[in-house]
């Protein structure tokens, strides 16, 4: 049964997302014990609106709010509160293509307690509610998992 | 207290459709309870066909595609990657082991994998088991292979059989054979209870050896063929492999790793992390669990049905027993009271007899369900909503039991007292 189910999931292979989904985001989480790593990506148009290169001041405006934004990832990824974990981002960037153009940033996390074997709760649509859809891929030492995130509040259990 | 004495009492006094009726419950809640119990153990078993492996690579696909190829012997890679590109990339300081893998051939149905002595050395499934030989050695030799459980099974091999491949993997007899060049047995792989049972291991000069004077995809004219004694481990070249294994130094560096691996330039590759992709395909699998999780609450209702016919059809049995309760005092209510309480205590007796049943046939079976389904049966006896459901059936069960208990409540004294004719 497995194998027929397995071949069906074949046909799902062609729905694999792009490098560039509109409203479809990406973030990765590693962690070695404590200390970790976020990295998020997602099309400029959920976080700030548009794909064009900001040129009017309104525009400019709207661009620097929504990658103000990018600084509450500890209210989009939420961890366990005992493991009392600050979520510190370091780098981001715009990147501008011909038609799209991408937010990436990258984060360092620390905990007091190993993240493996805790709950992570994911509210991306709280701060950023065009963007509909958020793959979520963690290696916490030996745990790898994913969970494509619809709505706030869906959590993934790192076991 | 004397409720319990009443309702146990008149329960023994129908104690074969009780019986019936607690068998029919304990069935229905062991089949819910076994159902749950398998759908994590196929998870488990699934998700964690390989561990400790931090990514994998190969030629630039899709990652469901790469994962099936690899892990599950399912399905065949686009392109091949050059061994080069993985001398290249296996250099690279974050890296703390590979395992090359060359697919492509096969055996009688089963895949010929082509890979070294890291195979038996860094993969893992299942948390911290990793590949055993049952009998044998390693494939020490150029023509030595190391073969799965199921393919020694199946096909009655044992150490020092001679094992032609077939060009290709195909289900019965290939249509090119290798048969100029045998291979012997060296050795028995433990069974795992996941594909890698169902697979022929040699080392990757083996799978070279087979092709080397092959030329643009065809078998060699007889002028040209290599004779076997002139090939050797030492002196075959590896030219192209179809995916590697990686194991990270640090899971942050993974990250970092499968970036510089996707857009690697000099050749068009992809890294994938097997247990995220491993758990979104799972989840795809997620209706497949809602229509065996219904399936089961069928069974359940089925159950909690055999149990209302039990009671109502007894009851015309018990108009006489009801009625002279009345008689000696007991009110309508307490009349509704004891039949409910008949019912939550058959619901009770039945739910822990099929909680029984159901560990009882987890823990007997366990060693014989991992070999041979591939489930993998760990982590709690229950889990929250396995307890949920153990309490909604009895507070179903119990609830039911008011349908009969109204019934009763409602035939009038007299009924149960005048003379039958």
């Amino acid at each position: 049964m497995l194998k027929v189910l397995l071949l069906s999931l074949m046909a799902l292979a062609h729905t694999e997302h792009g490098a560039h989904v509109h409203g479809t985001g990406k973030v990765s989480l590693a962690f070695d014990g404590k200390k970790g790593k976020l990295e998020f990506h997602a099309p400029t148009e959920a976080i700030y609106g548009f794909e064009h290169s900001a040129k009017s001041k309104k525009d400019k405006q709207k661009k620097e709010e929504g990658l103000g934004k990018l600084d509450a990832m500890a209210e989009m990824v939420v961890f366990d509160p005992a493991l009392k974990c600050e979520v510190k981002k370091e780098i981001f960037e715009v990147i501008e293509q011909k038609n799209h153009s991408d937010v990436e940033a990258e984060y360092a996390i620390n905990c007091e307690a190993p993240v493996a074997g805790s709950t992570v709760t994911f509210n991306f649509q709280k701060t950023y509610p065009r963007l509909k859809k958020v793959q979520v891929e963690v290696l916490a030492d030996q745990v790898q998992k994913s969970l494509e995130v619809k709505k706030n509040g869906e959590s993934l259990e790192l076991k | 207290m004397v409720f319990l004495k009443l309702a146990i009492k008149s329960l023994q006094n129908r104690a074969f459709a009780t019986t019936l009726t607690v068998i029919s419950i304990a069935l229905s809640v062991a089949l819910l309870l076994t159902v749950e119990r398998a759908k994590r153990a196929a998870e488990e078993g699934f998700t964690q066909t390989i561990s400790k492996t931090d990514l994998i690579v190969g030629a630039r696909s899709g990652p469901l595609q790469l994962i099936l190829y690899t892990v599950f012997n399912m399905g065949n890679a686009t392109h091949n990657i050059s061994y080069e590109t993985y001398e290249k990339v296996r250099m690279n300081p974050a890296i703390d082991w590979t395992i090359p893998y060359s697919l492509g051939d096969g055996h009688r149905g089963f895949r010929v994998v082509g890979t070294n002595q890291d195979f038996f050395k860094y993969y893992h499934y299942r948390g911290d088991r990793k590949v055993t030989l049952a009998e044998g050695q390693e494939f020490n030799d150029l023509w030595d292979v190391v073969v799965g459980a199921e393919v020694a099974r199946k096909l009655g091999y044992k150490l020092g059989d001679r094992v032609v491949v077939t060009h290709g993997v195909t289900k019965g007899e290939g249509i090119l054979q290798h048969d100029d060049r045998p291979f012997k047995i060296s050795g028995i792989l433990e069974a795992t209870g996941t594909p890698l049972d169902r697979a022929v291991y040699m080392s990757l000069q083996g799978m070279e050896a087979l092709h080397i004077d092959w030329q643009d995809g065809s078998a060699p004219s007889p002028d040209k063929i290599v004779p076997h004694n002139k090939l050797s481990k030492e002196t075959l070249p590896v030219q192209t492999i179809t995916a590697f294994f990686v194991g990270a130094k640090s899971r942050i560096e993974t990250l970092k790793l499968q970036r510089e691996i996707n857009t690697y330039k000099e050749e068009p590759l992809l890294a994938i992390i097997p247990g995220a992709t491993l758990s979104e395909l799972w989840n795809g699998l997620s209706y497949v669990e809602g229509v065996l999780r219904m399936i089961s609450w069928m069974v359940v209702a089925v159950g909690f049905m055999a149990m209302l016919i039990a009671l109502t059809t007894t009851l015309n049995e018990r108009r006489r027993e009801m009625a002279i309760l009345r008689a000696v005092g007991a009110k309508s209510t307490q009349i509704v009271g004891l039949l409910v309480f008949e019912s939550a205590l058959l619901t009770a007796v039945g739910v822990l007899s099929g909680v029984v049943v159901s560990v009882g046939l987890v823990a007997a079976l366990k060693p014989w369900i991992e070999t041979e389904f591939g489930l993998y049966l760990v982590g709690p006896w229950f889990t929250r909503s396995e307890l949920l459901y153990l309490a909604i059936t009895l507070v179903g069960g119990t609830v039911i039991g008011l349908i009969p208990a109204l019934r009763a409540q409602k035939l009038a004294l007299k009924d149960g007292l005048s003379v039958r004719t």
